[in-house]
């Protein structure tokens, strides 16, 4: 009888149980779900369009251990992808025993900057360059100015629909002479950037790499063809920061570094100076006797100012005095071209000439309001280094 | 007696140590709710598990021990941990809550575990062990609610704090053990800890030193506790910073982001005379601003100390151009004379209740008049100009609303951040054509640069960035907040963070059931009433913070005042001669009602500014310390109607009060205050409650029912007709009519009747007891068992859902032709849902019908005030009850044939017989309300006429309680 009950009860609580909360789905759906989603975007349309964005990658390797997998080769992190899954970068997927890159054409930014802002000093001074840019990244900085972007994969923030050849077209509409790869590292974006540029470099527009050059050596040398200028972004001068913060390796860097300088490209280095972690002037000093010795004494080099951004809220900025020293420390190690940026400081704004010590660009902000140069000298007829038509 | 003192020591130091650290953790760990609700919930979880383990024999003197040392020794193991692990970057809300739990788990153990066993060490009391202790560990809370907000919080530092519980701790029990032979040794020992402790806590080196820890090579020029958190002035080398709870709040280098807040907004005028500045001052901005020759500024901080520290760090030079107030700004606005050309507010972003109130659409309107003519109100939203997220587009929405609700001009210009201007003068989007920035030459903001910078593109992008259909940020809807915690989320790994939030979740409900399955009714109802009215208490406090600014002191003695609530609820005793059932029911009625009013009697004191503040303060006091009264009430008559071992009851009601609570602090400040806002908040915890007395109501034992007195019969029956009559009355006429009709389609009435059906349905489903047999049911039914009130909830809620088409249908015959009604009255818009959900509810005992339907409750007065039977013996009876099925039978055909919304079905139709039945306007109709007050008097002669006679959904049912009754005939036979 109990167990007869039991039934009995069962079915009727699963009669009435169901019964009640198909009907109250129902009304919720109807009566209150259909204002809620008339409030929101849809956010299946960035999904909709994933596959028109994929495109195999250029460095992969098959993966014997998994069924599908397959190895990037692109950056040093070497990723191990299983099918269906995705490397550190977020951007490239496996598929069946290929690896597609998933922000191809899909930019998630494309404005104009003046090319000071990137910052470049020595090349094209004050024109305005193309950014362009697609989600995701293969470093993790804590302190990524632009994270919204970096830390996303490209099919979350993807905006334009802007294949290579529609890049190029918007770079003439705005007529400006270059086309920079930006805000994120490049990298993400490798196949992208890469026919983007070798399109460009056919119509004569110059192609800026800003990048924290973390690449593998063919990738980077493949790139390098087409590319005028690259801004690396040198974090730090101690293997133990880039374990720590942005999680990768020193060495790579400075092998990307000195590459670009043989393979001619021009190259200029920034330095976040993070007070406590990339503000030791022994650090700095080292770093700019690396500098001056493997690309030589005419690299500019730039200080940055840190602002707290990301997750790294609880630091302060960096005070001025430490970017006047290590202003100081570089152009004692026997930098020509120091400069100091994101502060209001006198210092380390200006263009000087090594030999006759005269301003030959002067700045305000990342406004050139004086350009002296003359064919690329100066008119005491020393060569300045740089790209300057 | 000893036993209490404990109790009140317990309260005293768990209250204590769980508000330090508590703001120890909103200091080091970002301060949002999020994370505070965290931490919370994880401190009520600990010890709501610590409760249940009352088999468990523990050394007393270990629990002292733990008592004695782990909050010194954990704030400084926190602050350790702090500096060497997370020091520079923020820690995501997964490895606050990880830290949080392994932190608290100790003491909380400790806590938890202590509470049942003093009830168990103090049942001389009987009957009111539980209760006794109870009352005791709340007076002990409420005895360090007040003395840390009035004295501890502003006079010591977080150490000393913690070390006075300790110290009583310590003494008392040197005490206890100066009984024993073993005296002199052991006094000798406790000395010595209580000059350690003293040392250790006291000495001002050791709290600058640990706090020191997070800000590394940098000089600690000033160290404040304020209302609003920690306030730590460094010194880096020439830079000074300020720090509020470890974010960076100015500095004094002048920047990109400098230049852009001052030139932005002040070149938009050519002469700028006077200009209010909330927050944010720093020299380097007030370098820029007083560029502008002939300005002069009021500069408003509402934490004193933090405006203390601001003005000391403030040039000399500056100083004659600047008055400096220290203010909540809603309260300075409403005294202030001022009129002023610019209003900027440099505000920390909406990371909390407290902030977002700066953004809203109330707070604008109070800008509106201080403003001059063609005076700017200015703010800037952290966001990369770059690409703007669907968070961060959100974000700018509801606060760009919020403006444009107030303003005529509204401007959101490109840079560092997102900056937007609202003006009821022109604005200017050209930066650069401005003549300031030629005659001030700022440093970045060259006419070059802007015009690189400010495009048409960059600000079409912006302005397309703007969500049309995006709720404005309102103040009791804070859907900025909301929208920045997303943001703020959306650096982390989010998966890692649900998926411990779902455990923790899941094992609080897994917990609860596990009790609920001890006592289901009595279990539900305590479990919903703490976290009812934890939540209720939540949305006192958040709203006395939006109504009346961030005081700790004030928020303390809120808490206070909940507390006290709960000493007094478990201390005096409730008139003995109520049953403990009523009173259980009696205080969830209450909550259920204060639920209800909460959200007008918000409205009413957030249009009450002139209202002084003490007044608000007593008012949400009065608020809170019911709710803790009442629910300490209910445990109490809960904790007396348990019969088993005192111990296990103890543990019981203390782990669910816990557990609930926890789910309560958990999803309150976590989820659903920011997603669904105030008013929505205080409906769920009203349907919750709604659901428990459902629950109470069903599960009534079915042989036991209670007759009413013959007055309360009549009273029943008069008050079920006037308000009939009221509302027919109020349907009949067409100058009035309207307001019902608008009130009945109205998306809350719906909602509010959904959640009535959903919370019978579960109740049922809960409640359902098959072994009752089926016959004894039958002749049980109807009955009433004494929570009428339920029933009455019901009644007037349903029935003007119910009656409006009796008075106001467009067809000649109501609820028949809902489905191709072109003109959906309330019913007709609910009826899909509404009758299939009563029919299912029927399947138990045909409930609907008799315990729910208003119509059911109106004729059941009739019934039982006149006595009426259920059979006419006649031959006209005999065919009255052949008639349900008849019209059973013709509203299934009708239905059948005149099928939803198919007009051409309705068509091929003789067009004659369709349009017979069409009135074509909602005017009432003379022979449906003849029928109406014919049925009402048949009602005095025959049992429930309209429901045995004319519905279709009674007559449905009754064929199944028929079938139901046969089958049982024959499983018998």
């Amino acid at each position: 009888m109990s167990t007869d009950l039991g039934k009995r009860k069962f079915i009727k609580q699963l009669l009435i149980g169901g019964g009640g909360t198909v009907i109250g789905a129902a009304a919720v759906k109807n009566l209150l779900l259909s204002e809620l989603n008339a409030a929101h975007n849809d956010p299946s349309a960035a999904a909709a369009e994933l596959g028109k964005f994929a495109r195999e990658a250029k460095y992969y390797e098959p993966n014997k251990h998994g069924i599908g997998a397959v190895k990037c080769v692109l950056c040093p992190h070497g990723c191990d992808v299983d099918d269906g899954e995705r490397g550190r970068c977020r951007t490239r997927q496996a598929h069946h025993g290929r690896l597609y890159t998933m922000a191809y054409g899909n930019a998630c930014s494309a404005y104009v900057d003046p090319i000071e802002k990137k910052p470049l000093n020595h090349f094209l001074p004050g024109t305005n360059i193309l950014s362009i840019a697609t989600g995701g990244c293969n470093l993790r900085c804590p302190n990524c100015q632009n994270w919204e972007i970096s830390q996303s994969r490209p099919e979350d923030v993807a905006r334009y629909d802007l294949p290579p050849q529609k890049v190029i077209a918007l770079s003439r509409v705005k007529q400006v002479p270059s086309i920079a790869y930006t805000y994120s590292d490049p990298l993400a974006y490798y196949e992208y950037a890469y026919d983007t540029a070798a399109l460009a470099h056919e119509q004569g527009i110059k192609n800026v790499l800003v990048t924290a050059g973390y690449y593998n050596q063919e990738p980077l040398r493949d790139i390098s063809r087409y590319i005028d200028a690259v801004h690396v972004d040198l974090k730090s001068f101690s293997d133990y920061f880039y374990k720590e913060v942005p999680h990768a390796r020193l060495k790579p860097v400075l092998d990307t570094i000195v590459t670009l300088k043989s393979l001619g490209v021009w190259v200029e280095l920034i330095h976040l100076t993070i007070p406590t972690l990339s503000d030791d002037l022994k650090e700095i000093k080292d770093m700019c006797k690396w500098v001056v010795n493997a690309v030589g004494d005419d690299t500019p080099v730039h200080f940055s100012r840190f602002h707290p951004a990301h997750k790294m809220l609880q630091l302060p900025p960096t005070s001025a005095d430490t970017l006047v020293n290590a202003h100081d420390t570089a152009l004692a190690a026997g930098l020509h071209y120091v400069y100091i940026g994101n502060i209001l400081l006198d210092k380390g704004q200006h263009t000087y000439c090594p030999s006759c010590k005269q301003p030959v660009i002067e700045r305000r902000g990342y406004t050139v309001t004086a350009n002296r140069l003359q064919g690329g000298h100066c008119p005491c007829g020393n060569k300045i280094a740089g790209v300057w038509q | 007696m000893q036993a209490q003192l404990f109790a009140f020591l317990l309260g005293f130091i768990s209250l204590t140590y769980q508000l330090v650290i508590v703001r120890e953790f909103a200091s080091f760990y970002a301060s949002n709710e999020l994370i505070i609700g965290s931490i919370m919930a994880c401190w009520l979880l600990l010890t709501g598990i610590a409760s249940t383990c009352n088999k468990l024999r523990i050394n007393p003197l270990a629990l002292a021990f733990i008592l004695i040392f782990y909050p010194l020794s954990s704030l400084i193991a926190l602050r350790f941990l702090h500096a060497g692990f997370f020091a520079v970057l923020t820690i995501d809300p997964l490895t606050s809550l990880l830290l949080s739990l392994i932190t608290l788990l100790p003491f909380c153990f400790a806590v938890g575990y202590s509470l049942p066993q003093l009830v168990n060490a103090g049942k001389q009391f009987p009957n009111s062990s539980f209760s006794s202790i109870y009352a005791w560990d709340s007076l002990g809370s409420v005895g360090a609610c007040i003395c840390y907000s009035l004295l501890l919080a502003d006079w010591f530092s977080p150490l000393q704090i913690l070390s006075l519980g300790s110290i009583i701790i310590l003494l008392l029990s040197g005490a206890s053990f100066s009984k024993s032979a073993a005296y002199t040794p052991k006094a000798l020992s406790y000395f010595t800890l209580f000059i350690f402790i003293i040392i250790f806590a006291w000495s001002r080196n050791i709290e600058l030193f640990t706090t020191g820890l997070s800000y590394p090579q940098q000089d600690l020029q000033n160290v404040t506790f304020s209302q609003h958190g920690y306030i730590v002035q460094t010194k880096q080398q020439s830079t000074s910073s300020v720090f509020v709870n470890s974010q960076l709040l100015s500095t004094d280098s002048v920047s990109l982001e400098t230049e852009e807040q001052a030139h932005y907004i002040l070149a938009q005028r050519e002469q700028v005379k006077r200009m209010l500045l909330v927050s944010g001052g720093s020299n380097s901005l007030f370098t820029e601003l007083l560029k502008y020759p002939l300005l002069k500024i009021d500069y408003l901080e509402s934490d004193p100390d933090l405006a203390a520290i601001i003005q000391a760090t403030i040039s000399d030079k500056y100083k004659s151009r600047l008055t400096f107030y220290a203010e909540d700004p809603y309260k300075f606005l409403s005294h202030a004379t001022e009129q002023y050309d610019i209003i900027m507010l440099a505000l920390p972003t909406p990371s909390s209740f407290y902030i977002n109130r700066l953004y809203t659409t109330e707070f604008f309107s109070m800008l509106y008049p201080h403003l001059s003519a063609d005076g700017i109100v200015a703010l800037r939203l952290s966001a990369n100009i770059n690409y703007l997220t669907p968070e961060v587009s959100a974000l700018i929405s509801s606060i760009y609303k919020a403006l444009a609700e107030n303003f005529k001009n509204n401007l959101l210009l490109p840079g560092s951040h997102v900056y937007l201007l609202a003006s009821q003068g022109r604005l200017n989007p050209d930066i650069a054509a401005l003549p300031a920035i030629s005659a001030l030459k700022p440093f970045f903001l060259t006419p070059d640069y802007l015009r690189s910078i400010i495009t048409l593109e960059r600000l079409a992008d912006l302005q397309s960035a703007l969500l049309q259909n995006a709720p404005v940020n309102s103040n009791f809807s804070p859907v900025a907040y909301w929208h920045y915690a997303r943001i703020w989320l959306s650096q982390f790994s989010q998966s890692a963070w649900w998926y411990l939030f779902c455990a923790l979740l899941g094992g609080a409900l897994l917990a609860l059931a596990k009790l609920h399955t001890k006592s289901t009714v009595l279990a539900f109802s305590c479990s919903t009433t703490s976290f009812a009215c934890l939540g209720l208490s939540l949305l006192l406090l958040f709203s006395y913070q939006i109504l009346s600014g961030h005081s700790f002191a004030d928020l303390g003695l809120l808490f206070g005042a909940y507390l006290s609530g709960s000493f007094c609820g478990s201390y005096f005793q409730i008139n003995a001669t109520v049953t403990k059932r009523k009173q259980i029911l009696g205080a969830d009625a209450l909550v259920l009602l204060l639920s209800l009013l909460l959200p007008t009697i918000i409205f009413a004191l957030s249009r009450s500014y002139q209202l002084s503040s003490y007044y608000i303060l007593l008012i949400v006091a009065a608020l809170n310390f019911s709710l803790g009264a009442i629910q300490a009430w209910q445990l109490r008559a809960i904790s007396q109607t348990l019969s088993t071992d005192l111990r296990e009851a103890a543990s019981f009601i203390f782990a669910l009060d816990f557990l609930a609570a926890a789910l309560g602090a958990f999803s309150i400040s976590a989820l659903l205050l920011p997603l669904i806002g105030f008013k929505a908040c205080a409906y769920v915890f009203c349907s919750l409650k709604v659901l428990s007395l459902c629950v109470l109501y069903l599960s009534a034992p079915i042989n036991s029912p209670t007759e009413a007195s013959p007055k309360r019969k009549w009273l029943g029956l008069a008050f079920s007709l006037a308000v009939l009559a009221l509302l027919g009355a109020l349907l009949l006429s067409d100058s009035t009519y309207q307001y019902i009709n608008a009130f009945t389609l109205n998306p809350n009435y719906h909602l509010w009747l959904i959640a009535l059906m959903i919370a019978a349905i579960v109740a049922i489903v809960i409640t359902l007891d098959s072994s009752v047999e089926l016959e004894a049911q039958l002749t049980a039914l109807p009955r009433s068992n004494g929570l009428v009130i339920f029933r009455w909830l019901y009644f007037l809620s349903f029935l003007p859902a119910l009656i409006y088409p009796l008075f106001r249908c467009v067809f000649k015959i109501p609820f028949l032709f809902c489905h191709v009604c072109p003109q959906r009255c309330v019913f007709g818009h609910l009826r899909p849902y509404l009758i299939p959900w009563a029919l299912t509810i029927n399947l138990e005992r045909r409930k609907w019908c008799y315990n729910l339907c208003p119509l059911g409750t109106l004729q059941e007065c009739q019934a039982k005030a006149t006595k009426s039977q259920n059979y006419v013996h006649s031959v006209l009876g005999k065919f009255l009850d052949f008639l349900p099925y008849v019209i059973l039978a013709l509203t299934v055909v009708i239905y059948l044939v005149v099928w939803g919304g198919d007009k051409a079905a309705v068509n091929s139709l003789s067009s004659s017989w369709y349009e017979y039945f069409y009135a074509g306007s909602n005017d009432p109709q003379t022979l449906v309300i003849v029928s109406v007050i014919m049925l009402l008097i048949i009602g005095l002669f025959r049992r429930r006429s309209f429901c045995s006679l004319l519905c279709p959904a009674g007559a449905l049912s009754g064929l199944l309680l028929k079938m139901q009754r046969l089958m049982s005939h024959k499983r018998r036979g």
